[in-house]
């Protein structure tokens, strides 16, 4: 166990400086800077050259490489080039907590309809429950989230004016987000738990279950479910990781001010120290989720040790 | 079943007829003719893609998924060829048209014909789909066909490179590598494809790894085939009906994250336009006229409505535990 | 066993999931929401300001993003009246000499910052030091141009002493000029004072409304990162009982259609940030109002490869201005030329006393095209045109593309995010780029100073191969060299009027429209000011029920 984990660790650390270094290059290789003169026509170019060393984007580029690694190890993302006077520590310490918020909230509206409702299905196979649920599932991931949240932003925001359009911290706020996050999730979760358990309940124990005369409710609830319940698990992990960190296109239609919406802007104004902060963040946040599950997997099945 | 059962094999079995021995002929009857043929199996034999075929007919969701984008293919190709509008072109006397005969979804800010935008949008994004789909179908199959077959050290160093950059989102890659190339349909295909085939690759090793001793493949190996033809024709072949299953779920995938990036500003460059584009500028007016961003929105909806259909109904023909 | 495995590897990715949201349930724990509820009996208006600014504060913030706070919680010397033009701010009054070089300064006795310290004429020179040391460098600009040696000092080459900008007592500031200025009391509302020794002591100020301390209408109370900024009225504003409202909620909203939204639910009052759509359902209505901007919106060509003049003035003849502005439902005026409305000729317009210098002739198009040896076209390779990729650009630019092709011009849009786009502008591998200005202050050299020699320049001295470097080039930098030292009036604008004929006669640029500033303002909210460089002051607003 302790040589799978170690080998693990080991394989996401070789993937962030991998991340790092390849993001970092590739990020310099895209034409424009954050410092470009813009519409200011009369601002002078030794100012931009000033600003520029400032930030030591004057050095060449291996060279600010390696400050820039030399800094991480101290746990220093450095500051914006853009947003004036934040860090990016600051800036991700202040808007990951809005997208985790509504990332969990949506994880845990999809654990809780996305369950019973492929459990309902399996149950009922072939039903029109089974239709319907399946053809909400497949809603589910069809559409795209970008059209759920213009349409619901559409109908409730404009045409009815249910739901305040824009600001944050009120329980109005959340909604409509939420929603639409966890519309594929719900999607993705009652399908797998509709087939997994199809699977189960054709397995001898649920026979024998039955057969020794258990009422159905039993059989369901306690033998059937925990065993279905598990490729959920699998899911769950890099869900919670993708939710909580944002959706920009969520973020940016609610004006939610989470993390989301840093993870494009920053690389379209070529923030260089957000692209990173927001990068390393994101990419270890993944690793780490995917990392728990997979430990947890392996703990639960030893075969997993051995197969890889 | 009424079969000879020879009893004792190694017993020497002379020749003889029925007149050697003293049993009377009388107590003979003969077999009645209906009786004679009950070894043959009369049911043809179902090779398994007859099977999955058969299977599929029969799955009326897959089938109006098929039929669907079967339209929708002849839409992408022909509407822009016979339509009297052109994607492009515009018309200040008919800006703003709601759906009529003569516009069947209406026409945009510049007076263009969207139903024509809508069939162009389709030829994009099919393109994107499928192309991604096979591309990554090709060097997934390959690179985790390579990988599974020689295991050990090759295995090891192909499939830890795969780990690293998987754990990687790739939509930050895609977004990096489209700043990188310019926004336009060829950078787009190139950054699907280079950050997509890892799942291919991985279940292809799988399958593989599952499939490379057993009987056939050892055969192959006795008479002495070459590895690359083992490969190629014994074991790819035989995995193959998850890994269409699972590059079935790309097109969709690919699909959905050129939406994405259109509607985020960086994919395909006007005039032409892609679905997530056209959703995207429709938005802008959706409160006048939601007809702008309700038809394209609707296109892609139901294009992934199709392609997740044929793609379960493909799923549960192929997979040989869901057989009846 | 094995089941209870399962059961806590379950139990293991909820409580995963279960810290999480516990360890950021501090999230919410901000009272203001940014949305526009109103603060009991206060007056409050609620104003969407676009996406938050970059910056926010006024040495590194450069866009009008920032402007528009800037000018409601900071006042000049001079500021913009109830009528939109310069008027005394700080100072109480001034003197000025023959030349217009000398100008002295009185400032108001008793003036405060907005925590009640003294605001005296040591801290305007203060400010003006901090801003323009070379140390700070500065990514805004004030009247570094005007003042006498500044420049210098903001490269570093001098000394603060040698600069014309002294405090001569407490109340008295003395500005030495470069060059004569008429106009300099505009100029003089774009300076702002800072509390720099708070500002000094505290390199996070501008994040914290404690040390967000200003001197004009409105006070910092509130600042939440991408949500909102409350500012209420400052009780030290010189003239805050001439101030009604006591409370402006600046909300960040990046969108136009989120932001019609917002005004058609009422949460917010003012709108400024308009789409198309909503020009349309507010156009005939009161409670939309267009002024003119002093801004243009031009085509710089790349005179380099389009080197003959009668192509590019079929370039600008065939551009159908009325039917671009109906397209793209905005209000703006096609440019005739290139300075715009709101400049000002006496109590005239300028450039209704200019005339206009270039309209829609398409006929008049194809011939310049035939007289350049490119009958309908043919022969000409396809132009690339450049130009940012929002959403009002690339609609003008396919719009655009339509209307040359008409004449047989073959275009190709690239499209660059705009934190590329100037540096695309910079390296001239174009052919037609799409440009504009907004200038600053109420003269006609605010625009056409853009097309003087020494900005054709690159920063070693060398001539900029693409921009506009011909006779006619040079003819314009003599004209517009001469209305720097003219003094006589009337003079000097004749001047200009010449100077633009031989540039829209050469067409280095294609003019396209002359800006106007759109705004919706809810029927009970009066007073709302947006002025001519498109900023909205709410010092002189009320609500009125």
């Amino acid at each position: 166990m302790a040589k799978f984990i170690l080998k693990r660790v080991a394989i996401s650390v070789v993937s962030m400086l991998l991340l790092i270094t390849v993001t970092f290059f590739l990020m310099h290789a895209i034409p424009g800077g954050p410092f470009s003169p813009g519409e200011q026509k009369d601002l002078k170019p030794e100012v931009l050259e000033a600003i520029r060393a400032r930030y030591g984007l004057d050095l060449p580029v291996t060279q600010q490489y390696a400050n820039y690694m030399k800094n991480l190890a101290h746990g220093d993302l450095g500051v914006s080039m853009k947003k004036t006077n934040y860090t990016v520590n600051e800036l991700l310490a202040g808007s990951f907590p809005v997208s985790a918020q509504i990332g969990m909230l949506a994880v845990v509206m999809a654990l809780i309809i996305g369950i019973p409702l492929g459990i309902i299905a399996a149950l009922k196979r072939g039903s029109a429950a089974d239709m319907v649920s399946m053809v909400l599932a497949t809603i589910g991931i069809s559409i795209p989230t970008f059209v759920i949240a213009m349409l619901l932003m559409y109908l409730f925001c404009m045409k009815l004016a249910w739901f305040p359009t824009f600001g944050w911290g009120e329980a109005k706020h959340f909604i409509l987000p939420v929603v639409c996050l966890c519309l594929a999730p719900i999607a993705n979760i009652t399908r797998l738990i509709r087939s997994s358990m199809l699977e189960v309940v054709r397995q001898d124990y649920i026979r024998t279950a039955r057969a020794k005369g258990l009422s159905e409710l039993m059989v369901i609830g306690k033998h059937a479910i925990r065993n279905a319940i598990l490729p959920v698990v699998t899911y769950v992990g890099p869900l919670v990781a993708s939710l909580m960190t944002g959706s920009f296109a969520i973020e940016r239609m609610f004006m939610v001010p989470g993390i989301g919406r840093y993870f494009v802007n920053s690389v379209s104004d070529r923030d260089y120290t957000v692209i990173m902060g927001v990068t390393i963040f994101y990419g270890a946040f993944i690793m780490v989720c995917t990392l728990l599950v997979d430990i947890a997997y392996a703990w639960i099945d030893p075969r997993v040790r051995f197969d890889s | 079943m009424r079969k000879k059962i020879n009893m004792f094999p190694e017993q020497p079995q002379p020749p003889y007829t029925m007149a050697d021995k003293d049993i009377p002929a009388e107590l003979f009857e003969l077999l009645p003719e209906d009786e004679k043929k009950t070894d043959v199996i009369n049911r043809p034999s179902i090779s398994y893609w007859k099977n999955a075929w058969i299977k599929i007919k029969s799955d009326k969701l897959a089938v109006a998924g098929f039929i669907f984008l079967f339209i929708m293919v002849l839409i992408a190709i022909f509407v822009p060829i016979f339509s009297p509008y052109t994607y492009d072109g515009q018309d200040y006397n008919a800006i703003y048209q709601t759906p009529s005969m003569e516009h069947l979804m209406g026409t945009d800010m510049f007076g263009r014909d969207l139903f024509v935008r809508v069939a162009y949008g389709a030829r994009i994004s099919l393109t994107i789909g499928i192309v991604t789909a096979l591309v990554n179908m090709v060097i997934g199959v390959l690179y985790g066909g390579i990988s599974g077959f020689f295991g050990g050290k090759v295995d090891m160093l192909m499939m830890r490179f795969v780990d690293v950059f998987a754990a990687v989102p790739s939509l930050l890659y895609i977004i990096l590598l489209m700043m990188f190339l310019g926004a336009n349909l060829r950078s787009i295909l190139i950054a699907l494809c280079l950050t997509y085939w890892f799942s291919t690759a991985r279940q292809t090793r799988g399958q593989i790894l599952s499939i490379r001793n057993q009987d056939f493949a050892v055969a192959a190996k006795v008479v002495g085939e070459s590895n690359l033809r083992i490969l190629i024709r014994h074991l790819i072949p035989n995995s193959f009906g998850p890994i269409i299953v699972t590059v079935m779920f790309l097109i969709p995938a690919a699909i959905f994250d050129e939406a994405f990036l259109s509607f985020i500003g960086i994919g395909i460059s006007v005039p032409v336009a892609s679905w997530g584009t056209l959703a995207n500028d429709g938005m802008a007016t959706m409160g006048a006229y939601p007809h702008l961003m309700i038809f394209p929105a609707l296109a892609i909806s139901l294009t992934m409505f199709a392609l997740n259909f044929i793609g379960d109904g493909l799923r549960d023909a192929l997979d040989p535990r869901l057989k009846k | 066993m094995k089941r209870t495995k399962k059961v806590l590897a379950l139990l293991l990715s909820l409580c995963l999931a279960a810290t999480m949201m516990a360890g950021c349930g501090g999230g919410d724990d901000s009272a203001d929401n940014g949305d526009g509820s109103s603060g009991g009996d206060k007056k409050r208006i609620t104003y969407a300001n676009g996406a938050q600014p970059e910056a926010m504060d006024p040495v590194s913030s450069v866009y009008a993003k920032y402007s528009i706070l800037k000018y409601n919680i900071y006042c000049g010397l001079a500021r913009i009246s109830e009528d939109g033009v310069a008027e005394l701010g700080y100072a109480d009054d001034y003197t000025v000499n023959d030349d217009m070089t000398v100008w002295t300064f009185h400032i108001r006795e008793g003036s405060k910052f907005s925590d009640g310290s003294d605001l005296t004429a040591h801290d305007w020179v203060e400010t003006m030091k901090y801003h323009c040391a070379p140390e700070t460098a500065a990514r805004s600009t004030t009247m570094e141009e005007y003042v006498l040696n500044m420049t210098e000092y903001v490269a570093g080459e001098c000394e603060w002493e040698d600069v014309g900008f002294k405090a001569l007592d407490d109340n008295t500031l003395e500005i030495t000029l470069a060059f004569p200025c008429t106009y300099f009391l505009d100029v003089a509302c774009t300076y702002v004072p800072y509390k720099v020794d708070v500002i000094k002591e505290n390199p996070n100020w501008a994040k914290n409304p404690e040390t967000y301390i200003t001197n004009g209408p409105f006070r910092i109370v509130e600042l939440n990162d991408q949500v909102n900024v409350l500012l209420e009225k400052n009780p030290y504003y010189y003239d805050a009982e001439n101030v009604a409202i006591d409370e402006v909620n600046f909300v960040f909203l990046d969108d136009p259609a989120v932001e019609l939204a917002a005004y058609k639910n009422n949460e917010i009052q003012v709108s400024d940030n308009l789409s198309a759509e909503s020009i349309k359902t507010y156009r005939d209505t009161d409670e939309m109002t267009a002024a003119e901007r002093i801004g243009v919106n031009y085509l710089t060509v790349n005179t380099n490869r389009i080197s003959d003049n009668r192509i590019r003035k079929a370039l600008a003849y065939s551009i159908n201005k009325d039917a671009l502005i109906q397209i793209l439902g905005s209000t703006n005026l096609p440019a005739t030329g290139l300075v715009p409305y709101g400049i000002h000729w006496g109590d005239e317009q300028w450039r209704d006393k200019a005339g206009d210098l270039v309209t829609y002739d398409i006929e008049l198009a194809k011939q310049l095209l035939a007289d350049a040896g490119y009958p309908g076209g043919e022969g000409l390779p396809t132009y690339k045109y450049v130009t940012q990729n929002d959403e009002e650009s690339v609609n003008k630019a396919q719009a655009l593309q339509s209307m040359w092709k008409e004449v047989g011009i073959n275009t190709e849009i690239v499209t660059f995010e705009p934190s590329t786009y100037w540096d695309v502008f910079d390296t001239e591998d174009w052919d037609i780029a799409a440009d504009g200005w907004t200038g600053d202050y109420d003269d006609p050299n605010t625009n056409l100073f853009l097309w003087e020699a020494y900005r054709e320049q690159d920063p070693d001295g060398t001539l900029k191969d693409a921009r506009w470097v011909n006779e006619a080039a040079a003819e314009y930098d003599r004209l517009m060299k001469e209305t720097y030292t003219e003094l006589d009036y009337e003079t000097r604008m004749n001047l200009f009027v010449e100077a633009e004929k031989v540039l829209v006669d050469d067409m280095p640029i294609l003019p396209v429209f002359f800006y106007t500033d759109t705004m919706l303002v809810k029927p009970e909210v009066t007073g709302v000011l947006k002025c001519y460089i498109g900023h909205v002051f709410f010092q002189y607003a009320d609500i009125v029920e």
